[in-house]
């Protein structure tokens, strides 16, 4: 085998890496849906009931990839390019709407930016999340 | 890291075997099997040699109903080993077109397939 085949077969067996890692359609939504309810239920309910809200979304947040992983049979590995910006916007978007949403609430007693936050919380976890997974198979094909 | 042509990682099949394990943190033995398209007895002789090099690690978890998985991973020294043989692979290409690695000839008739 001259090294230039080899060179391909390498290349080959990354492309298959990236068309096995494929999250199920509803992962993101569902994800960015747990956020945004998380979100409205710390300003609803008094402790501990958002709490429980969110170690039930923690809990989810843990099973479905192990899920994924036992489904496809691989465990993706970070690539340390771009595709990491995707997942530093998916956290940074949770964790500033929360702040964002909470703020907005206490400062004016209004419900309505909250819930607007939390809509654009979901769509945002939903873009982020699908960039990640579409960046990191992207990566693990072109990767030389 | 330095480029070393490594004749463990270069037989074709521990090749894609490595190379699909260092874009993962791990994979389990049916995902590189059906990458191969090739029998467990395969896989199973290759891993071994893999093993025996240092190279691959393996993980027995008890799945649901008592059903063991293997999940495979490269050990840091496999990660070493393996972007040293890719290295050694591009200046091969690089310098010396579609040469021939330097597989020594004694071996040659013995290479797993």
């Amino acid at each position: 085998m001259s090294a230039g085949d080899a060179l391909g077969d390498v290349a080959a067996a990354r492309r298959a890496v990236a068309d096995r890692l494929i999250t199920p359609w509803w992962f993101h939504p569902l994800l960015g849906v747990a956020l945004a309810g998380n979100q409205l239920a710390y300003l609803a309910f008094p402790p501990p009931w958002p709490m429980l809200g969110q170690a039930l979304m923690l809990l989810g947040a843990v099973g479905v990839p192990a899920w994924n992983r036992r489904r496809t049979g691989v465990q993706p590995a970070y690539q340390g390019g771009w595709s990491r910006l995707w997942l530093v916007g998916l956290i940074a978007c949770g964790v500033l709407t929360f702040v964002a949403s909470t703020a907005l609430h206490q400062l004016s007693g209004l419900w309505w930016p909250s819930v607007l936050i939390a809509i654009g919380t979901v769509v945002g976890v939903i873009a982020f999340g699908r960039g990640y997974d579409a960046a990191l198979r992207a990566e693990l094909r072109e990767r030389p | 890291m330095t480029a070393a042509f490594d004749e463990t990682i270069h037989a074709p099949h521990r090749l894609r075997i490595c190379a699909f394990l260092d874009a993962t943190a791990s994979a389990e033995f049916s995902a590189i099997r059906d990458m191969l398209g090739v029998a467990d007895s395969v896989v199973s002789k290759h891993v071994k040699v893999l093993q025996a090099a240092g190279y691959v690690s393996l993980d027995k978890p008890t799945g649901r109903g008592g059903r063991v998985r293997t999940w495979l991973s490269l050990t840091p020294a496999g990660r070493r080993a393996f972007a040293g043989h890719v290295r050694a692979l591009r200046e091969l290409v690089e310098t010396g077109g579609h040469q021939e690695p330097p597989v020594r000839p004694l071996l040659r008739g013995f290479e797993l397939r």
